[in-house]
């Protein structure tokens, strides 16, 4: 990677880390803002509500020194009533008013009067549940409180009667159902405006990932099916962009990976073919030279060669003992067949080594005699990693010890010996076959 | 199957060997010569009980002469019988080692 592309990489999410940064400071901002606010605006509902107590007890005070009384006094109620109607207005509302008397003797306040009037506002039961959740929420010494019918806050004002007996209370209850539903609405612009953001930042976020590591998925998986062998798939290039420059220049890769291969396939089979008709060449110039003594076969004739005749028995060669076992059994089979014979001996050690030869080579074989007609055909076959035919020459027309290293020295003994030669090889296994007729 | 016998007369080691020499009994022989003391001179290997012996036995005859050659021990193959001298002469062996190593049983 490039410094230059590094840069902008690092660049496109700087811009997105900062975004949110500051997406949330300004969020925090709002929200501290909205707690000052609805602070103050409670502190101002708490004061007007005090107020409220205050101006009620003045007036309260000037109706008792203008000596109405009002101890049990219906008129005074009302009295009280139309003067609360007269101070209400939308933001002053005393929907209930109690007077409290001391009593000295019980050390407690005694409800005197209690005038209550009706809310001008209501909430709706979304609001309601709104709110009280809210309650459940901020829990603390609030002077909100709802009274069955609605949201108020509490004013109260003591006054001292002249002597130290007489106290008077005047408790006012001030409509708080406006202020609540404010709050109530604020708070619910607050949460939809803060989850919207947040809504539009993950989906950004998303939106980012997804057009990132879509197409990388796409790559991946493209790779792994190419990867796999399969040089027909191309992926599909969907971006006109860096990636999809990148993916456009892999897919022409992969073309010519796959021109390459079948240009491979082709050669590799035009080499089978002149290896084919190289060895068919060796195979009648070996036949010619050696008079017909050593026949070379494929694969595909060599059936012919060894599943013929009458076969008399088996050895399975895998250690040096077998090797005298198969040396053995073709004793008994030549003596009891041809008890004429003079060379046996001979035959003795071409089995001998040839035995040994697919125990050196090979580790493992099978070892089996035919009779066809009064010749003796001695199979060998194992699954060895093969013979180079290349050293045939020199193995059969050299006498002698030192140039036999390659086939194994016993290899022209059997040669020199047999009538007839029957080799076939792959890198799957040799079978090497021989012939003897037996004159005595 | 092979059987070997050793016995010393002074610089002279005498071992006689009875049975087959092949692929399987190469070892053995080849351990019992290597075996014999440090103050022999000369090796006398008697072949008349030899039944059998293909390349590998021969291979292996011709890596220890060459051995003890190079230890200053004579080795002298005697009593061959004559099909199994026939064996030596297709490999060409008297020729490479000396003829003189090589003794016909007649």
């Amino acid at each position: 990677m490039t410094l230059a592309k590094f840069k902008e990489k690092a660049n496109s999410y700087f811009k997105i880390y900062t975004s949110i940064v500051v997406v949330f400071v300004l969020i925090i901002f709002l929200l501290a803002q909205f707690i000052f606010y609805r602070q103050t605006l409670y502190e101002d509902l708490v004061h007007d509500a005090e107020l409220q107590s205050k101006i009620m007890a003045v007036v309260i005070l000037d109706y008792e020194k203008r000596g109405s009384g009002f101890w049990n006094d219906k008129e005074f109620e009302q009295k009280i009533y139309n003067r609360l109607s007269l101070l209400a207005d939308k933001r002053n509302n005393i929907v209930n008013l109690k007077i409290l008397g001391f009593n000295p003797r019980t050390n407690s306040w005694q409800e005197v009067i209690s005038v209550k009037r009706s809310f001008t506002g209501s909430l709706s039961s979304l609001e309601k549940k709104i709110a009280s959740l809210g309650e459940s929420l901020i829990k603390g010494n609030s002077r909100i409180w709802c009274n069955g019918e609605g949201y108020v806050v509490n004013g109260t004002t003591v006054v001292d009667m002249g002597n130290e007996r007489s106290k008077l209370k005047v408790s006012t209850d001030v409509e708080a159902n406006k202020f609540v539903q404010q709050q109530i609405w604020f708070a619910v612009v607050l949460v939809l405006l803060f989850s919207g953001i947040v809504i539009i930042l993950i989906l950004q976020y998303r939106l980012f990932f997804l057009t990132l590591y879509k197409p990388l998925d796409n790559l991946i998986e493209g790779m792994k099916v190419i990867s796999r062998g399969n040089l027909e798939y191309r992926i599909p290039v969907v971006r006109r962009d860096k990636l999809g420059n990148f993916i456009e220049s892999f897919n022409n890769m992969v073309k010519e990976l796959k021109k390459s291969r079948e240009d491979l396939e082709k050669e590799l089979s035009v080499t089978k073919d002149q290896r084919e008709k190289i060895f068919k060449v060796y195979r009648d110039v070996i036949f010619a030279v050696t008079q017909g003594k050593m026949v070379l076969v494929n694969v595909k004739e060599l059936p012919s060669f060894i599943n013929t005749g009458k076969r008399l028995a088996e050895v399975n060669v895998s250690q040096g003992e077998d090797v005298g076992l198969a040396r053995k059994v073709s004793k008994h089979i030549i003596n009891e067949l041809f008890p004429q014979y003079s060379k046996t001996q001979k035959i003795l050690l071409c089995v001998s080594e040839a035995a040994t030869n697919v125990l050196k080579h090979a580790g493992s074989g099978k070892f089996f005699i035919l009779k066809i007609n009064n010749t003796v055909r001695f199979v060998f076959t194992d699954k060895g990693p093969g013979m180079d035919f290349s050293h045939l020459p020199s193995a059969i027309f050299y006498k002698g010890f030192s140039t036999q290293i390659s086939l194994g020295y016993g290899f022209s003994l059997i040669y020199s010996f047999v009538d007839k030669m029957i080799l076939s090889s792959t890198k799957n296994g040799t079978t090497v076959a021989f012939d003897v007729i037996m004159t005595p | 199957m092979i059987q070997i016998e050793t016995s010393n007369n002074g610089s002279v080691n005498h071992i006689k060997l009875t049975g087959e020499l092949d692929i399987s009994t190469v070892d053995e022989f080849r351990q019992s010569i290597e075996n014999v003391p440090e103050t022999t001179n000369e090796i006398h290997l008697d072949f008349s009980g030899v039944e059998f012996v293909d390349s590998t036995g021969i291979g292996s005859l011709v890596q220890i002469m060459n051995q003890l050659k190079a230890r200053d021990i004579e080795v002298k193959v005697k009593r061959i019988p004559v099909e199994i001298y026939e064996v030596f002469d297709l490999l060409g062996i008297p020729e490479l080692l000396g003829k003189g190593h090589f003794e016909c049983l007649k």
